[in-house]
């Protein structure tokens, strides 16, 4: 064991690294894009189980708002903004190179100012190198909830579905510190009003954005004993404060009026014309943005409707630009599942399989369906396209390595065994996640998940 | 004829229903910051703080008016304010909310048969 671990630790070094960091490596051309899109952030993306909605007519729309700003401010951003497929009212900064606007806030933006005003305030964060002070800690994420929870069927699943809603909270919520923001917000003012567009947008987004958040994360509660129980370090008390432990569950945005307050202050100081400008009309209406909104009325509370609005939903044509996005297909795929529909649910899912640009919800799955069928050909070449498309992640690790290893893929379990031993660094419960899996496919056990 | 009769009467409902929207009565609950906020007086096209408007104090009646403004009428005289400087009734409205979202992965819940919001708050 030791000199495979050596050799593995090894491998991986010359591998360059097991997790890329946002912003940096390769790009590559996206149609509407006037700029290679990041491929490191776009797996980020896909960690957050969101997808990229690749409309070029979108697209060009989006990044024509960006070049009015960076126009207005005088200097290039070297950045794209890319449009992501949930519905809810989000904007955050991967890297200084990738914004991404949820396509929640093209849907329900009152005017093209708005809109400007939510990527001004995120260019902010780009302009003024914030995405360095703040590293997305995908890692540390992982490893309280790895920690925390205990195998069993079902089990890891559950930490995923966990896992994925902690980092996309931490990534819009708790990224950056109050200064940040507000430095943000005086920067999206005076270059909205320069770009010529209304700063009445501006106030409109920040009151949707707190308006929003209030029911994204719950209302802040006194300390429900998490302080106590950390102190006594065990996969109980891990598991039940987690949220408390990787900040999941707190907004670093000042409260909406304390805000607005500061926006309004610093108008003063825009020129009268600048400051009076109304707001304009409405943005375009986009078929896949259209879409992904209307996907809105799955959230149902009982089987009835439910149904019912997974019918009316199908019988929309998905838009041309959504086919192949597993944004659309895993979430069908989901909704037959719940209502029982199972032929219709795997339907769904091989088309999610077959898709590119997968998420690691969809890996996840895929994994699953492919060590059923034993098919080792196909699971090498997934894994090498999961760590392609949402890059070599730890939250699909201990199943990598349980495949590696039960299916005897050498090259893979090497590398598996690689990222599992340099995680027992600062991350035991990754490690002693891998050593689970690993032992159940030696022993020729049941998959834990 | 007929169908051009038809067609007038339809247009003339579209045209009624229209500037029905148009003059949506609501109702100001709060200026946010007087001190802070300019008011449009019309038809002159003044401007002017609203802190200075003597007696001004919500709730106000108001109809939306173009370019997301709303105006409204004191002491007899029209003024705009800009829709982001004033809360309305049923402000929640702004947007829909994390609960009425759908989340990025459904989580599979074929006890109850349901689908939750994203939003935290919504999910237990």
């Amino acid at each position: 064991m030791r000199w495979k671990a050596l050799i593995a630790m090894i491998c991986c070094a010359l591998l360059a690294g097991c997790a890329g960091i946002a912003g940096t490596g390769a790009g590559k051309e996206v149609a509407g894009y006037d700029r290679p899109v990041n491929i490191i952030d776009t797996q980020y993306l896909h960690q957050m189980d969101r997808t990229l909605v690749q409309d070029q007519a979108l697209s060009e729309y989006i990044q024509g708002i960006r070049r009015r700003l960076e126009a207005a401010h005088g200097e290039p951003c070297d950045c794209v903004v890319l449009v992501d497929s949930f519905s809810g009212y989000e904007a955050y900064t991967i890297s200084p190179k990738t914004i991404v606007v949820s396509s929640g806030v093209i849907a329900q933006a009152g005017s093209e100012d708005e809109l400007a005003a939510i990527i001004a305030h995120e260019l902010g964060h780009v302009y003024s190198w914030d995405t360095f002070k703040g590293m997305f800690q995908d890692s540390s994420v992982f490893a309280v909830k790895a920690a925390g929870w205990a195998l069993g069927e079902g089990g890891y699943t559950a930490m995923l579905d966990d896992y994925i809603d902690d980092i996309s909270k931490g990534l819009v919520y708790s990224r950056w510190n109050v200064a940040q923001e507000s430095e943000a917000d005086v920067f999206a003012l005076r270059t909205l009003a320069k770009a010529g567009y209304s700063i009445d947008g501006l106030k409109m987004g920040v009151r949707k954005l707190a308006e929003y958040g209030s029911k994204a994360l719950p209302p802040p509660q006194p300390d429900t004993g998490c302080s106590t129980l950390i102190k006594q370090l065990n996969d109980q008390n891990l598991k039940a404060c987690s949220k408390q432990l990787t900040g999941a569950n707190t907004s670093i945005y000042q409260d909406r009026d304390t805000r607005l307050k500061a926006i309004q202050l610093a108008a003063k100081d825009l020129e009268p014309a600048q400051r009076r400008l109304a707001q304009g009309k409405a943005p375009p209406r986009f078929a896949p943005v259209t879409y992904l909104f209307d996907m809105n009325t799955l959230v149902s509370n009982n089987r009835g409707k439910l149904s019912r609005a997974l019918a009316s939903l199908e019988r929309k044509p998905i838009p041309p630009s959504l086919r192949g996005n597993v944004a659309v297909t895993n979430r069908l795929a989901m909704a037959h599942r719940i209502l029982g529909n199972r032929a219709k649910a795997d339907g769904y899912l091989r088309q999610s399989f077959d898709s590119p640009n997968r998420t690691i919800w969809t890996f996840s799955e895929y994994y699953r369906y492919l060590n059923d069928m034993g098919d080792v050909a196909a699971i090498r070449q997934a894994i090498n396209e999961a760590h392609t498309e949402v890059g070599p992640t730890q939250a699909l690790l201990p199943m990598e390595m349980y495949l590696a290893k039960r299916h005897k893929i050498f090259e893979l379990n090497l590398f598996a065994l690689a990222r599992c031993t340099i995680s027992v660094v600062g991350d035991v419960g990754t490690y002693n996640l891998c050593a689970a899996f690993e032992q159940k496919a030696q022993s020729g056990g049941k998959a834990p998940w | 004829m007929r169908a051009r009769i038809a067609q007038a009467l339809f247009g003339a409902s579209i045209a009624l229903l229209g500037g029905i929207a148009a003059a949506e009565t609501v109702r100001i609950t709060q200026i946010n910051n007087p001190d802070l906020v300019e008011l449009k007086r019309l038809p002159d096209g003044e401007y002017l703080w609203a802190s200075d408007l003597e007696g001004l104090k919500p709730p106000v009646r108001a109809q939306r008016a173009p370019r997301n403004r709303l105006q409204f009428k004191h002491h007899g005289k029209t003024y705009e304010v800009d829709r982001g400087d004033v809360t309305l009734d049923r402000e929640q409205a702004l947007v829909v909310d994390a609960c009425s979202t759908v989340p990025v992965s459904l989580k599979s819940d074929s006890r109850q048969a349901s689908v939750k919001g994203a939003g935290e708050a919504c999910r237990k």
